[in-house]
């Protein structure tokens, strides 16, 4: 490169540079970042794994932006709704004519306020960990049914119950065109008291601007 | 020669001296200074200005050069997760202040006094050996169950550390060393045995260790969240695991 184009090539990255240094840039108008949009709600759906059995998963997030932590990192609060529901049945054949039939069902709702990180690492991709403590209530219920030749005997049972849950998620969205990012979220949701256990849970997430 | 130079330097300084104290002599008495508003102010430096100023200076408070001690005082709940002893649900009570911490001026060093109060129960199955028949060999079976209910309250005096990352937000750490003490009661029920109940009052002490973040509300409510925290207990048997969400109020 001659001397006179690099010279040209030197001012222009000062030029381009100037203005950068000169004064930053507003928060909202920053490439890649989410800090100046007010609401979003999230629409979450996929799986969760309870003491060795999966059922559905579905979950509601409303969260909003409270403080800019870095130039691409922001720290949000979010709230979710959630709802997760275990069932299964099964029928044993002891011998011709006799059967026992064991159908169970578990639902669990879950309230959980929790602090996001979210990280843009591109204008389309971010990141986010959640970090939050909230409540659950279970509630299921037990049928068994025996069948004989001489008749069929049922039986069942229901309980429900009051805990906490702490929750351990994160994930990523790609933002399909503005207002609508689409996105996965895994999560570690640790449950006390009566809905005692550790559901694994893996979401598709669907997240629109408010 | 030398001493020609010696009496012209005491010839000068003598000059000297009798010009100061005319100097001193004809200058005015403090008292008879102007006000200080009438004294000219030099010059600016150059390259800047002066600019006026509507903001009228305050006089500095008496406890300005104190060290400040405003006091936090949170309260949490949480579940309270004794290691494979039963939960229950957790109060804690948090009272701190800050504490100056030179060597680490991004970090906020705060003394804090934790109070924590559960009741964690638990209920298991006593399994003993059954003889069910002089013919086969005893075999292992439930016998009975047994109820466990205990009140277990620590105080902990704790350090933390505070690491803003942003305005309003911040990471913090702590541990403490504090005393636990517990009310316990076992009720068991057995076959062949009855009913039987056992009491005790244990104290002991207690390690705890924490982290979490908070982010200011205002100026003087606070959000607490602590998703890790452990009270590791010497002597009494109900250690456990503690998260707590709640909100702390400046005093």
């Amino acid at each position: 490169m001659s001397l006179p184009l690099r010279s040209a090539f030197a001012a222009a990255l000062v030029l381009l540079s100037l203005p950068a240094a000169a004064q930053p840039a507003p928060v909202a108008a920053a490439p890649g970042r989410l800090f100046g949009e007010t609401w979003r709600g999230t629409l979450l759906v996929g799986l969760s794994h309870l003491s060795d059995q999966d059922g559905l998963a579905a979950r509601v997030d409303l969260d909003t932006d409270l403080v800019p932590l870095a130039p691409r990192a922001v720290i949000g609060a979010v709230l979710s709704l959630g709802f997760s529901r275990w069932s299964s049945s099964s029928t044993t054949i002891l011998m011709p004519g006799y059967s026992t039939e064991l159908a169970s069902a578990a639902n669990l709702v879950d309230l959980v306020p929790a602090f996001r990180v979210t990280i843009a690492t591109a204008r389309p991709l971010s990141f986010h960990a959640d970090s939050g403590l909230g409540l659950s209530y279970s509630f299921g219920s037990a049928t068994t049914r025996t069948v004989t030749p001489t008749g069929t005997v049922s039986a069942s049972a229901s309980a429900s119950g009051l805990g906490a849950v702490l929750r351990f998620a994160g994930g990523g969205a790609y933002e399909v065109k503005p207002g609508l990012k689409l996105g996965a979220d895994l999560g570690l949701d640790i449950h006390f008291g009566e809905t005692r256990g550790t559901a694994v849970t893996v979401l598709a997430t669907a997240a629109y601007r408010l | 020669m030398i001493a020609s130079r010696h009496h012209a330097r005491a010839a000068r300084l003598g000059g000297a001296a009798l010009a100061l104290a005319a100097a001193l002599a004809a200058s005015p008495r403090a008292d008879a200074l102007p006000p200080a508003g009438g004294v000219p102010l030099p010059p600016p430096p150059s390259g800047t200005r002066r600019v006026r100023s509507d903001v009228p200076l305050q006089p500095p408070s008496p406890s300005a050069s104190l060290p400040s001690r405003e006091g936090w005082l949170a309260i949490a709940a949480g579940p309270y997760e004794a290691f494979e002893r039963g939960s229950s649900a957790a109060i804690v009570l948090d009272y701190g202040f800050a504490a100056a911490s030179p060597r680490f001026p991004r970090v906020e060093l705060e003394w804090h006094l934790v109070v924590i109060g559960t009741r964690p129960a638990d209920d298991s199955t006593i399994n003993g050996t059954v003889l069910t028949s002089p013919y086969t060999p005893p075999a292992a079976a439930a016998v009975g169950i047994a109820e466990e209910r205990a009140w277990v309250i620590e105080a902990v005096p704790s350090a933390r550390l505070r690491l803003p990352l942003a305005q309003g937000f911040a990471l913090f750490a702590e541990g403490g060393v504090g005393l636990c003490q517990t009310y316990e009661r076992r009720v068991e029920d057995q076959v062949f045995v009855g009913r039987t109940v056992k009491t005790k009052h244990v104290t002991g002490g207690v390690l705890r260790l924490g982290a979490g973040m908070s982010y200011d509300l205002g100026d003087s409510v606070r959000v607490v969240f602590h998703p890790l925290a452990l009270s590791i207990e010497l002597g009494p048997a109900w250690s456990g695991f503690a998260p707590t969400l709640g909100l702390a109020f400046r005093l």
